[in-house]
Formats: structure tokens, sequence, C-alpha cells
């Protein structure tokens, strides 16, 4: 069994959060471990909870939440990158007197040390950037 | 803490879409961690090197001036990838700064030789 970090850098609306997405439920599908989701630049995208998909599309930031509830994923969001793009959790919210939390359930704000921390753990990191 | 070694390759031209910034966070990140981190400019990362660059002139910050400043974090190296110059008509004398310029077998061995390779 392998571990892996994967790193999401594309919106939901790129061709590599799709892709990363399918790598990850193909990973724990052939009994290995996904260690750590960690979502950096656009792909914070994916944890914002105001997103509204075609019915006929595949909604990813509730895919993703799908994957990571069933699996008890850690996922990963990074602060700033998240901040640059409107995704809040309350805590900063309340921080920078905003509208409330714009983040999905399941995802977690935190920063590059959480990369590092997963590189060290993981067997491979992996990149998914648009 | 225990160390890994990262190796960081930058493929993208200085403001195309922040994936060059972003991979320079990270990186700076992984050796502040105390981690053994090199760095890979290949493709049209090269370009990040550029001297003279200022991104002022269309309202960004000049990414290159993180550059001399690898060292001091305790970044190993920055390698530039030969054939990436060569096919974009640059040469060393275009760079920023002293860098060491590889070829193909270099970056194979590092791959070969580093624990995470995290491709931007």
């Amino acid at each position: 069994m392998s571990s892996f970090c994967l790193i999401i850098q594309g919106a939901p609306s790129s061709s590599a959060s799709l892709s990363a997405l399918n790598f990850a439920k193909a990973v724990i599908g052939s009994g290995h471990q996904i260690h750590r989701l960690f979502f950096f630049q656009d792909g914070v995208l994916n944890a914002c909870a105001n997103i509204v998909a075609p019915q006929d599309e595949l909604h990813l930031p509730k895919a993703w939440q799908q994957l990571i509830r069933s699996n008890a994923l850690d996922a990963v969001v990074c602060a700033t990158s998240a901040l640059k793009r409107g995704i809040v959790d309350k805590t900063e919210s309340d921080r920078y007197e905003l509208g409330g939390s714009t983040m999905l359930e399941g995802f977690t704000l935190s920063g590059l040390g959480q990369l590092v921390e997963a590189g060290l753990e993981a067997d491979r990191v992996i990149n998914f950037a648009p | 803490m225990t160390s890994k070694k990262f190796l960081f390759v930058s493929t993208r031209a200085p403001w195309q879409q922040g994936h060059a910034a972003a991979c320079a966070d990270a990186l700076m990140t992984h050796a502040v961690f105390e981690q053994e981190t090199w760095l890979f400019l290949t493709g049209d990362g090269v370009l990040q090197l550029l001297d003279k660059q200022d991104g002022s002139a269309i309202g960004q910050k000049t990414m290159a001036k993180l550059f001399p400043a690898l060292e001091v974090y305790g970044v190993r190296e920055v390698l530039v990838d030969m054939e990436s110059l060569e096919s974009r008509g640059l040469v060393e004398a275009d760079l920023m700064m002293k860098v060491t310029i590889a070829g193909k077998d270099r970056m194979k061995a590092l791959i070969h030789e580093c624990d995470q390779v995290l491709v931007f």
C-alpha cells in the first residue's frame, strides 16, 4: 500500500480538478491511501459553498465533499490562496468582518506547512495544475 | 524534524496564472522547514530568471527578486534546463544570476535522487 498527497491547483471548472478527483477515487479503490488533499491557488474554489452547478453537470465541490466525508480524508485549503479568492471559514469571516463562512464543511483552512508535512509522510506528492 | 529531499520543477512563465509564484512559495516554505530542496527551471520556466524584469509595468510584483534570496533560505541549487534556454534563443548572460545550466541527464539524476518531485 502506498500513500499519496494530492495538490489540487485547478478550479472546479478545470479538467485538473476532475482528474484529481478521479485519481483520488482510483487511489482509494485500489487499496492505497490518501494522506492529504491540499487545495492550492485556484484549487481552493473547490471548497466554495456558493457554487451552483447546472443540473446536468457534475458539481465538483460537492463531489469532493462527498469523497472527503465518506473516506474521512484530510482536506486542507491553503489559507493565503483562499482569502484572496473569497473562501473563508467562520473564524476568518469574523476576523475580516465578512458576511459569514463561504467554505463547505469537511474542508480545513491551513498553511503551506501542511504540504511540507504531507511530503514527509506520504510516499508520493502529485500536483494537478491546469 | 525529519528531512527529505524535494525537487521543485517549475515549468511556467513568470506571470502565467501565478504558477511560478506558487512554486516559489512552496519551495521557500519547504526550505524554511529545513528540508533539502532543489529548483529546476525548464520549459517556459527558464523565463523566470531573465534579467531586468519589472512587473510594475503590468501592475504585478517582480517575483524574480526572490531568486537571489533562495540561497539564504537554504535552497541547495537552482538549475536551468540547457535545451529550454537554447530553444528560446537565450544564453547564460541573459539570466539575472549565476545558476547551474544543466542537461536532461542531470535532471534525470536529480529526480532519481530526490524523495519527492513537485511539478508546477
